[in-house]
C-alpha cells in the first residue's frame, strides 16, 4: 500500500536512534548532571553497563636525600570499579501512525510524533534520575536564603564546600524552578549593570552564570523535599541504551497500512562521587 | 549354348563336347560384369569411395580445427604481446599496475590512430598528467619539541542532531 505521496518510507534506524539520543541530551534536565565523559556517543552495542574505573588516591613519598640512594617504591595502582547498570529504567519507544493521520505529509507527522515521544521519554528519565539523586546523595547543604545578600553568601559557601572536597572547577547548580526564579531575580538586582558579567548576563539572559556557576531550573514536580543540587558533573554517571529498533512500513501485523516504529530504550544512573554533589534542603538533617 | 551355330566353316565338325565351354565363357567374360551383378558392383564401389571420402573429411576437419586453434593461440599471443609491450611502456613512463587497464583503454580509443605505443603513452601522460601524477605538496615537519603526539584527526562521520530532518535519514 502506497499511503504517502512519495511512497512507503524506510528509515535508517541507526541514524534515527542518534537523532533520538541527541534530542534526549537536549530535553532532559537530568542529563546535565551526568558525567560528560560517559555520554554523547550512541550506546547500542555491547553490554548495557558503564564501568567507572577508580584507583586509590596517590600518595607522595618525600625523600630525605636529593640523590636516590635506595630503591624507589612506586605506588601500585589497584583495580577497583563501580558499575552503572543502564537497564534500570526500560522504556518502550513505540509510535503507531494510522493511514488517516499520516495523510499526505508522512514525514512531518512522524517527526512530530517523535518529538512528543522524545519529550515524554526525557521527562521519564528526569523523574527516574532525580529519584536516584534523592536516594544516592548523602551530603546536604542548606538553601534558605532570605535576603538578596543571602543568595550571594549561600552560593559562595556552596562553592567553598565543594572546593574543600577537592572539586576545583565546573560548579553547577540545579534548582527547583520557583527557587531558580527567585535566585535570578535576586542576582539581577544585586549585580545590576555594575559589572561586565552583570551587563552581559542581563543582555544574554545568562545572569545566573555570573558567579562562575552554571545554573539551570529543574521541574518542581520532580523534586520532593529537596530544593536542588549543587555539584560537579563527575559526581553522577549514567546514560541511555538503545536496543531493538524496528519499523513496519504499513505491514504491521493486523493493522494494514499503519506505520509502526518500535524500540527499546533503557536508562540507568548512579552517584559515584559523593563528595562532589550536595543536596540542597531547607534545613540540614542532624 | 550350341557351338555349332557359331561355326562358319562348315567343314569343321565340332560339338559342345569338344570344347570346354565353361572355361571359354569365363575367358570371354574376363573384364566384364554380369548385368545381374552390375547393381551390386556399383553399390560396392560407392560404398568404398564414400568411406574413403569420409575418412578424408575427418582428417580434414581435424587439420582445420588444429589450424584454427593455432590461429586463435597466435592471435591471443599477439594481443598479449601487444598488451605486455604496452605495459612495459607504461611502467617505463611511470604508471602503476593499478592504472594499466584504464590507460590501455585510453590508448585504444582516444589514441588509436597513433601507431607507436611509446608516443601514445607519452601523449596520455602529457594530457592527463595531473590526474595520474598529482603533485604532492611537501609538508614541513613542525618540530615536536614538547613531544606531543599530534595524530591527524580521523574523518568524522556526519553528525546527526535532534534538528536533523527525518527526510535526510531515509534509506536511499
Amino acid at each position: 500500500m502506497n499511503y504517502t505521496q512519495e511512497g512507503v518510507y524506510s528509515l535508517d534506524l541507526q541514524s534515527v536512534a542518534k537523532r533520538i539520543y541527541d534530542s534526549l541530551l537536549y530535553r532532559s534536565t537530568f542529563y546535565k548532571f551526568l558525567n560528560p565523559n560517559f555520554i554523547g556517543e550512541l550506546r547500542n552495542a555491547g553490554t548495557p553497563m558503564i564501568e567507572v574505573l577508580k584507583s586509590a588516591e596517590a600518595t607522595v613519598n618525600v625523600r630525605e636525600t636529593k640523590e636516590i640512594t635506595t630503591a624507589l617504591t612506586p605506588g601500585l595502582l589497584g583495580y577497583n570499579s563501580v558499575k552503572v547498570d543502564l537497564t534500570e529504567l526500560p522504556m518502550d519507544y513505540s509510535i503507531q501512525i494510522p493511514v488517516l493521520v499520516a495523510g499526505t505529509n508522512f514525514i512531518n507527522t512522524l517527526e512530530n510524533a517523535m518529538d512528543k515521544k522524545d519529550q515524554a521519554v526525557a521527562k521519564r528519565i528526569d523523574t527516574y534520575g532525580f529519584g536516584v539523586l534523592a536516594e544516592g546523595v548523602t551530603n546536604e547543604a542548606e538553601w534558605n536564603p532570605a535576603t538578596k545578600e543571602d543568595y550571594i553568601s549561600t552560593l559562595t559557601s556552596l562553592k567553598a564546600t565543594l572546593f574543600n572536597n577537592n572539586v576545583y572547577e565546573d560548579y553547577r547548580l540545579g534548582l527547583a524552578a520557583t527557587e531558580y526564579g527567585n535566585l535570578v531575580a535576586a542576582l539581577t538586582s544585586v549585580l545590576k549593570f555594575e559589572t561586565e558579567a552583570g551587563r552581559d548576563g542581563v543582555t544574554f539572559g545568562e545572569i545566573a552564570n555570573a558567579y562562575g556557576i552554571d545554573m539551570f531550573p529543574i521541574n518542581d514536580t520532580m523534586l520532593s523535599d529537596v530544593k536542588g543540587y549543587f555539584y560537579n558533573p563527575l559526581a553522577v554517571v549514567g546514560d541511555t541504551f538503545f536496543d531493538s529498533f524496528v519499523e513496519y512500513n504499513g505491514n504491521y501485523p493486523g493493522f494494514p497500512g499503519y506505520y509502526v516504529m518500535e524500540g527499546n530504550i533503557m536508562f540507568g544512573a548512579k552517584v559515584i562521587e559523593e563528595g562532589a554533589i550536595l543536596k540542597l534542603v531547607d534545613e540540614v538533617s542532624a | 549354348m550350341d557351338i555349332s551355330k557359331y561355326i562358319t566353316n562348315k567343314d569343321i565338325q565340332l560339338s559342345n563336347e569338344d570344347i570346354n565351354l565353361e572355361k571359354l565363357e569365363k575367358d570371354i567374360r574376363k573384364g566384364y560384369v554380369l548385368s545381374e551383378e552390375l547393381e551390386n558392383a556399383k553399390k560396392e564401389a560407392i560404398k568404398e569411395s564414400t568411406s574413403k571420402y569420409s575418412e578424408l573429411e575427418t582428417k580434414y576437419n581435424t587439420l582445420d580445427k588444429s589450424y584454427n586453434d593455432l590461429q586463435a593461440k597466435y592471435t591471443e599471443q599477439t594481443n598479449s604481446n601487444g598488451a605486455l609491450k604496452l605495459q612495459v611502456e607504461m611502467v617505463s613512463q611511470g604508471f602503476g599496475k593499478d592504472k594499466f587497464e584504464e590507460i590501455s583503454q585510453l590508448r585504444n580509443t582516444l589514441y588509436k590512430d597513433e601507431v607507436d605505443d611509446s608516443k601514445a603513452i607519452s601523449m596520455i601522460k602529457e594530457k592527463f598528467g595531473a590526474t595520474y601524477f598529482p603533485k604532492t605538496e611537501t609538508k614541513t615537519e613542525v618540530p615536536n619539541e614538547s613531544n606531543f603526539n599530534s595524530q591527524p584527526k580521523q574523518n568524522h562521520e556526519i553528525k546527526i542532531t535532534r534538528k536533523t530532518s527525518l527526510r535526510d535519514l531515509l534509506k536511499k
